[in-house]
């Protein structure tokens, strides 16, 4: 993936998945990379820094596989501002490829 | 570096942190490797995925002091906003923002600490120039009524002497009136300052 983009889109991208439903940290490396080449390291520091925000709160869920898996649920806080963010985001992508358009309408 | 050299240095890198903390991110980092392990990637190349454990424990490090910082400015606000007349919780509240602030950042203080001492100062001097002014307004009438007793001045010298003592002490008030509204203000612009303080450290 183009690194240049990368820091907010990948947190907003977490915060999109997880305000939809409760996810534990490998699913969300797995899910996003379906997409977008991330690594399991570029996951972590999002998700505990956006726990310390208190946009998530966690439990621990047993699994017969071995020791209980942490999940990562979204809170009211963290779905308000979720929100405000995918909308922002929307308007962003709409005014880039608005610009990219119209500058190759020559 | 295999998971367990990884785990240990991470752990180390991490002292300094409350125990449950550090405890608390190596079970992540355990369950994060489990599941890549698992899913079939080999254990050299998540732990390189997974960086050095010096640069992991800098950032996490950071994000608690960050988030830290900001609590205590949030505190301060809402003590200015709900009490604004309860002093000593409203200089501690600030006191404690700014030393949270303080920790962010190396050049912190010269941005925080250095225009922060300076504005005490400033403020200090102000506040002194008012008591003393009031004080020695007051000290001086009480001097200027004990003086009418024993000694024998003419009248109009008192009554000059009273307009003047009497003025200096009530512009010492006003003087100090005017110091609890100038320092309210300024506190309520020092946790501004922080504020911009932070986003400007977290951009960068």
């Amino acid at each position: 993936m183009n690194t240049q983009f990368n820091k907010g889109v990948i947190e907003m991208c977490v915060l999109g998945l997880v305000s939809q439903r409760d996810y534990y940290g490998y699913e969300l490396v797995e899910t996003i990379s379906k997409r977008i080449e991330i690594s399991e390291g570029t996951i972590y520091p999002i998700l505990r820094r956006l726990t310390i925000e208190k946009y998530f709160e966690t439990y621990l869920k047993e699994s017969n596989e071995g020791p209980p898996r942490k999940y990562y649920r979204m809170t009211k806080l963290g779905l308000e501002e979720t929100e405000k963010l995918v909308s922002a985001w929307h308007k962003f992508s709409d005014d880039v490829n608005y610009i990219i358009k119209s500058g190759s309408d020559k | 570096m295999t998971k367990q050299e990884f785990l240990f240095q991470l752990r180390l890198q991490l002292s300094g942190l409350p125990q449950l903390e550090v405890d608390d991110i190596i079970r992540d980092q355990e369950e994060l490797i489990r599941d890549a392990l698992a899913a079939g990637r080999t254990e050299e190349s998540v732990i390189t995925a997974l960086g050095s454990p010096a640069d992991l424990a800098r950032n996490l490090k950071s994000e608690i002091k960050i988030e830290h910082a900001e609590e205590q400015i949030k505190k301060a606000e809402a003590q200015f906003t709900n009490t604004s007349n309860d002093w000593s919780n409203n200089s501690k509240a600030l006191l404690s923002a700014v030393g949270a602030v303080l920790v962010l950042a190396p050049f912190n203080l010269i941005f925080v600490l250095g225009p922060f001492l300076a504005l005490m100062g400033i403020l200090f001097t102000g506040w002194a120039i008012a008591i003393a002014m009031a004080c020695v307004g007051l000290s001086l009438l009480g001097v200027l009524l004990v003086s009418i007793a024993f000694a024998g001045f003419s009248p109009l010298i008192y009554l000059a002497c009273f307009f003047v003592f009497a003025g200096l002490m009530f512009l010492g008030f006003t003087f100090c009136g005017v110091m609890a509204l100038v320092t309210t203000l300024v506190m309520k612009l020092v946790v501004k300052y922080l504020k911009w303080n932070i986003k400007f450290i977290t951009k960068s």
